[in-house]
């Protein structure tokens, strides 16, 4: 894969991706809860991002997120751009990992559970579900 | 004749809170809640009982931890309970949310008209009812404690929701 080496800074308008391992992240009508983007407890949401990637590497790194620690199931992806994680006022950093350089996380979450929902749904109503390809889920 | 004008006034929307502390106001309430509970398992009137399926079924998916493959934790037994009350609480004609688990391991309630129409409420298991509304342009959250009925706050938003 060409998907190391130095990877340029985030930028705005550079599309991001939250790999959907439930179903019920995805409404019925394909639209985004905002369950797939509540935040977990030490408050860095992964997401990968899509630079560099080509759609056959994109769908493996889906598939070993899904793999990596339990073996859930990929649905698809909820792909963002990061102009719409800064208007919710966060950060998008990148946080490599083997396997993964492409890794990040969106991070400075408010600490109270409410205005994490809140801005989950913003970032839910901003997405768009890509279905993994071949993919009859959910 | 009795239980339509029970269910007729039980349908609206925030029934009182309180049901007075006279031996016979408590006997009204307790009669009241009994026929509540019946026309909840009632298929044509009150919540679909496909709530406590729904219920039932995003607690059983999050019974373990790393649900998510995300480190998500599993859903407890008091917040599985407290959801439930939640659910019981809601008055007839409530329309029927979706109930998902969240990372946290709470259950979420949703009501949804669109993307940008909609309410999210988590359960705690310490009985905090923490939610969420996007409303059009407006937006809405914070919290209140659960005491068994469910707070006019969460009871406005789910009408704004799915008002027109």
């Amino acid at each position: 894969m060409s998907t190391t080496g130095q990877l340029p800074p985030v930028s705005a308008d550079e599309p991001l991706a939250r790999f959907v391992t439930v179903g019920s992240w995805v409404r019925a009508d394909k639209t985004m809860r905002q369950d797939a983007f509540i935040p977990p407890k030490d408050l860095n949401l992964s997401v990968t991002r899509h630079i560099r990637l080509s759609q056959e590497q994109f769908w493996i790194i889906g598939q070993a997120v899904a793999n990596a620690r339990r073996h859930t199931t990929l649905f698809g992806s909820a792909d963002l751009v990061v102009f719409a994680v800064a208007k919710s006022g966060l950060r998008v950093e990148p946080a490599p990992i083997p396997g993964n350089p492409q890794h990040a996380h969106i991070t400075g979450w408010p600490l109270d559970k409410p205005a994490q929902k809140n801005i989950a749904q913003e970032l839910a109503a901003a997405s768009t579900f890509v279905p993994l390809p071949g993919d009859t889920h959910p | 004749m009795i239980v339509e004008m029970t269910a007729t006034a039980l349908i609206t929307f925030g029934a009182p809170p309180t049901w007075g502390t006279s031996a016979e106001a408590r006997f009204v309430a307790k009669q009241i809640e009994e026929v509540r509970r019946q026309l909840q398992s009632s298929y044509t009137l009150g919540l679909d009982r496909r709530i406590f399926d729904d219920l039932c079924s995003a607690a059983d998916t999050a019974r373990e931890p790393d649900w998510d493959g995300y480190g998500a934790e599993p859903v407890s037994q008091e917040a599985f309970t407290l959801a439930y009350r939640f659910a019981e609480s809601l008055p007839l004609g409530t329309p029927s949310p979706a109930i998902t688990a969240e990372p946290d391991g709470q259950l979420a309630f949703e009501w949804y008209r669109s993307p940008h129409r909609t309410l999210s409420v988590s359960v705690s298991p310490e009985g905090d009812l923490h939610y969420s509304a996007l409303l059009g342009p407006n937006k809405a959250y914070g919290t209140e404690v659960f005491f068994g009925e469910p707070p006019r706050a969460i009871l406005d938003l789910i009408r704004r929701v799915h008002s027109a």
